[in-house]
């Protein structure tokens, strides 16, 4: 993988019917992630984007703290961000 | 050379020379091979790929899980556009093997010093490389007499002490 896409499909998972994705990667990337705060009933101010250097941090971490050593860390983390990308929806509320 | 396959087959009946022959061939494995002898031959290195497998799901895939289950677990309950399509966390060991290909291997030859006749192929291998360089080394020796003897063909006289 030499690029991250515009826009990938999410993956096929049982028993659910991938929507249609009508954001480009970047637009999503950006977007907040849409979160129900049953609290406060406010939109997450956090971005899709936000959470996946979040997620790869972790994943460094534990591979740190096991002493492993990643081989090629651009490429690991674009595919990272694919494997987060292609499991989450968009955020509906936040028009393309 | 010696043969290290003769010495390394053993006998049915075992008795305390193993010991001894053992500790000669991992003696053989240690200063002859390196890694890479070890990666270049498919038996060897099938182990020690197999072995790498092991010490990493050993040592990290369960991080991993725990780590991917919480952060699905907690999407899932907050109804998040995050990570949406894995309702039912089945996407762990995708992850673990993703990672696993994006990790330096830690390849360990100790297996084969603590168990060498897993490295038999290996040996094989060596004395095979051995025997054809052998040969390979008489048929110059050969060729190159053939090439330039002054008495090519010709037979000894014993009587006259001269070539005919």
């Amino acid at each position: 993988m030499s690029k991250l896409p515009i826009s990938l499909p999410p993956y096929e998972t049982y028993n659910m019917i991938p929507q249609e994705r009508t954001q480009t990667f970047k637009q999503w990337f950006a977007s907040p992630i849409n979160h129900n705060n049953y609290k406060h009933g406010e939109q997450s101010s956090v971005a899709h984007g936000t959470y996946i250097r979040y997620f790869y941090d972790n994943i460094r971490q534990i591979l740190k703290t096991n002493h492993m050593n990643i081989k090629n860390e651009k490429e690991f983390r674009k595919e990272i961000t694919t494997f987060i990308y292609r499991l989450s929806d968009e955020n509906k509320e936040c028009p393309p | 050379m010696p043969s290290i396959k003769k010495k390394y087959i053993q006998p049915e009946n075992h008795d305390d020379s193993d010991i001894e022959s053992d500790t000669e061939i991992v003696k053989i494995l240690k200063t002859k091979f390196e890694l890479d002898d070890y990666l270049k031959c498919e038996e060897t290195r099938e182990i020690l790929e197999e072995q790498w497998l092991i010490k990493f799901y050993k040592q990290c895939e369960k991080d991993l899980w725990d780590f991917y289950e919480e952060e699905q677990k907690e999407q899932h309950a907050n109804s998040s556009s995050i990570l949406h399509y894995d309702k039912y966390n089945s996407y762990a060991g995708h992850l673990s093997s993703l990672v696993f290909e994006y990790i330096e291997p830690q390849y360990d030859l100790q297996i084969f010093y603590d168990y060498p006749e897993l490295a038999q192929p290996l040996i094989d291998t060596f004395e095979d490389k051995a025997r054809l360089e052998e040969e390979e080394r008489k048929r110059l020796i050969r060729e190159n007499y053939e090439k330039n003897v002054k008495h090519k063909g010709k037979t000894f006289n014993w009587a006259t002490k001269s070539y005919k």
